[in-house]
């Protein structure tokens, strides 16, 4: 069991319900992640074409506390509003804080995050940015009132892993007291296996798993690879060197192999 | 009647039309949703006595899926 923000939960994984092939692969894929947080989002009406009540029922059933993100925002003032929205709506002071300052490669604005993180604490949000592997950035976001980080380990949704292990090494090093997760560009479990063996509190991703060609199966995957990997960390991993040290002990060999020695 | 806009599209609303009708004329009757009054937060327990002015834009967001 471990602390997220008020919460005890048993799972480090966090998981995003965007991009299934469908609304019954998406829950099935959750319960098999067996995760106890799901990011959810919101959406303007159409006056054409009203929303159906399916993802909120579903969602609701699933029984898992809800992080509701800023996702489309690029300024503070449109990241306050849609979180205050999502309040309203989730019923939770958690808000994942998006951001965005670049729309190549969906990089958040630094600048903005700061100015939205500062606003939404003052106004009794749990704060989740989702934000750059920059550790002064990342310093500013706690002086703000943030325990929670979210660096990325890649762009999202780009599948490319931990582009910059040493960044990310140093915030766990830096930043002991912060609940660090890593977010967004995680593609294969041997990814998150990595994020959590650095120390990372947790995992959050979505593509990885609503992209896969078996949803559930690779769900499953990284279930198994965040305990993996946070057995790995609290087990204290070797440390790695640079000549050969046999495994099996030489002394008592049998004297054929010592005359070889010798 | 007043012009403003709901959900995009410009629509006419008599004068003093509270913002509470306006949802309900137009389904929104369940919790699952909120709303923004020029691009303002207005809290649930307000919209029986936001009464909508001429230019208004009303929003209303749902909840969808979000990684």
């Amino acid at each position: 069991m471990w602390k997220l923000a008020d919460q005890t939960l048993s799972s480090r994984l966090l998981l995003g319900s965007a991009q299934y092939p469908s609304l019954q692969l998406m829950c099935e894929a959750i319960v098999a992640a067996d995760v106890g947080v799901i990011t959810v989002s919101l959406k303007r009406e159409s006056s054409k074409e009203k929303s159906s009540n399916d993802f909120w029922d579903a969602i609701k059933a699933l029984n898992c506390h809800l992080l509701p993100n800023t996702a489309g925002c690029h300024n503070a003032s449109d990241a306050i509003l849609t979180a205050e929205m999502a309040r309203e709506i989730f019923q939770t002071h958690w808000i994942k804080l998006e951001v965005i300052g670049d729309d190549y490669n969906l990089q958040p604005d630094p600048f903005e995050l700061v100015k939205a993180a500062d606003g939404l604490v003052k106004k009794g949000f749990e704060v989740f940015p989702y934000c750059t592997d920059d550790l002064v950035l990342c310093q500013r976001l706690m002086d703000c009132g943030c325990r929670i980080l979210m660096p990325w380990a890649a762009p999202i949704g780009s599948g490319k892993g931990l582009v910059n292990p040493y960044a990310l090494e140093t915030l766990r090093m830096r930043l002991p007291e912060a609940t660090l997760i890593v977010d967004a560009g995680i593609g294969k479990p041997s990814h998150a296996v990595q994020a959590m063996e650095l120390g990372f509190d947790a995992v959050l991703l979505n593509t990885a798993v609503s992209l896969a060609q078996h949803p559930v199966q690779m769900a499953s995957a990284f279930r198994d690879a965040v305990i993996a990997g946070r057995a790995a960390f609290e087990a204290g991993m070797m440390l790695e060197r640079n000549i050969a040290h046999p495994s099996t002990p030489l002394l008592d060999t049998p004297f054929w192999h010592q005359e070889t020695i010798n | 009647m007043i012009t403003i806009r709901f959900n995009n599209e410009a629509i006419t609303v008599k004068k003093n039309h509270l913002l509470i009708d306006l949802l309900t004329e137009n389904g929104y009757t369940k919790s699952y949703y909120a709303v923004a009054l020029n691009r303002c937060f207005v809290q649930n327990t307000d919209y029986a006595t936001t009464l909508l002015c001429e230019g208004d834009v009303v929003e209303v967001v749902m909840p969808m899926q979000g990684g």
